[in-house]
């Protein structure tokens, strides 16, 4: 009789169990479904995908910026603690470079000086100042197939979709979601990048187009053009929103169709972006440092210059 | 109620918390920006790791519902296309937990193996996604490249990490 009862048990718990298999086994399939569904509805609606990832964004963001925090002062002091080692010979080539840049220098206020008196005589009208903002990374590439960092930046900061994001080096990307106070940056080696762009010597149009790969491509170049390799390339503007003239990439090869570009920017390792506005709001006279925005660090500028301003 | 019970149902409550923890851990470890230069594009598939060990493993701790939800938030965190990893991990965990008995009686070589073929098929699932959704076709390299540094992390993640977190979410033996 015992033994019966234990039997009745048993069974009963083997169909509970059963039971849960199939009910896990059914949610299984519809939260599978429901994925697709959202990638579907991600890719009709785009609009909302994006408002919805800038939302997230938001969320996620101030977490990265605080777990980031012990990781990034640990890789200062890293940075800091080889810094020391190689002092003398990083001492020998930064004076090299100082004198180097200090005959730079001396060109660009040159140019400078005469560019101002040329622009004069034509009664030139110059380009909308801009303003630059800077956004820390806290979130890195983690898409297999995405090249893009989430950044502390958002609508609160004066962000907006579009916006070019540079390194003191050249262009990293656009931001594309933008949420109150985060943003993603979308690079310009990501599949989904295109960037019109001129070659700064010969004044020729291109688009330089991501492909994932980290050296993304210049097409549509027309036929004529001659494009060899170590010349620059800058932005157009032809898009309305990029300012003129911002340093992309350097022609890397040619061959054909081909053509590669090395960006300037380090994309292998983001740390600061400098996001830049040129909407018509923020053109006030107070705001409008020069382009390209290089601010020379203290101690770097000749005694001649100083004197000078 | 004795102090004793509330200290026993505390410890049984983290406990049950670590899968989920090292969930979010993984997660974090694949977006935090490290500082190596590279790292975001070959970032090992550590969720996946994490996935399929806690399938065979534990698997009450992670009902489809949590790698869904752990996959949504991979997504809208790392750009990706919303939904994308979501389906990835629930698939994952769907097969995972179906073999569970005979993977947890398998010499570690062969569980290594299943992770290599789960990792392949993701990969491709993946790029397939992708090329689907983008209407192009992207080069496959980088996710391969991604795909075998996470084979070949498997071990050692899973002797450093999900070993001794199974041993203390299952019997508080901490090795």
């Amino acid at each position: 009789m015992a033994l019966g009862k234990r039997d009745g048990r048993g069974a009963a718990i083997g169909t509970v169990q059963q039971w849960r298999a199939t009910a896990q086994r059914l949610s299984s399939l519809l939260l599978a479904m429901t994925a697709i569904a959202l990638m579907v509805m991600g890719k009709l609606d785009a609009t909302l995908a994006e408002r919805v990832r800038a939302r997230a964004g938001d969320v996620i963001a101030p977490v990265l910026a605080f777990v980031s925090e012990p990781i990034s002062s640990a890789n200062d002091w890293l940075e800091e603690g080889t810094h020391l080692f190689a002092l003398v010979r990083e001492n020998a080539r930064l004076r090299e470079e100082n004198m180097r840049l200090r005959q730079w220098q001396d060109s660009a206020l040159k140019l400078e000086a005469e560019n101002a008196s040329l622009r004069s005589l034509l009664a030139y009208k110059p380009d909308p100042a801009v303003q630059t903002r800077t956004a820390r990374v806290v979130g890195d590439q983690a898409g297999q197939y995405v090249r893009s960092v989430l950044v502390m930046a958002g609508t609160k900061d004066g962000i907006a979709k579009g916006q070019a994001a540079m390194t003191g080096a050249g262009l990293v990307g656009r931001a594309t979601d933008v949420g109150f106070w985060s943003s993603r940056i979308l690079l310009l080696t990501d599949l989904n990048s295109n960037i019109p762009v001129i070659i700064e010597e010969s004044r020729e149009r291109a688009i330089v187009s991501g492909d994932n790969s980290d050296f993304p491509r210049l097409i549509f170049v027309a036929q004529d053009a001659r494009i060899v390799p170590g010349q620059r390339v800058v932005t157009s503007g032809h898009d309305g929103i990029f300012p003129v003239g911002l340093p992309v990439g350097i022609v890397r090869s040619v061959n054909g169709n081909d053509i590669r570009i090395a960006p300037l920017a380090d994309l292998s390792r983001l740390e600061l972006l400098q996001l830049i506005d040129t909407s018509m709001s923020s053109l006030t006279p107070e705001t409008a440092p020069a382009l390209p925005p290089v601010a020379p660090a203290p101690g770097t500028v000749p005694r001649k210059a100083r004197g000078r301003s | 109620m004795t102090p004793t019970s509330v200290w026993h149902r505390l410890d049984q409550t983290a406990r049950a918390l670590v899968p989920g923890l090292i969930l979010i851990l993984a997660t974090l470890l694949s977006l935090l920006p490290l500082g190596i230069p590279g790292w975001g594009q070959v970032t090992p598939p550590f969720l996946l790791m994490a996935i399929f060990w806690w399938s065979i493993h534990r698997p009450q701790s992670i009902p489809p519902s949590v790698a869904f939800g752990i996959g949504l938030l991979q997504d809208l965190a790392s750009g990706a296309p919303i939904g994308q990893s979501a389906l990835l991990l629930v698939i994952t965990q769907w097969i995972i937990s179906g073999q569970r008995r005979f993977l947890a009686a398998q010499p570690f070589l062969l569980v290594w193996g299943s992770f290599a073929l789960v990792t392949a098929v993701a990969a491709v699932l993946e790029w397939v996604c992708y090329a689907l959704l983008t209407v192009r076709i992207p080069p496959i390299e980088s996710g391969l490249i991604r795909a075998g540094l996470g084979v070949a992390l498997f071990p050692i993640v899973v002797r450093l990490v999900l070993l001794p977190a199974q041993r203390f979410a299952n019997d508080g033996v901490v090795s």
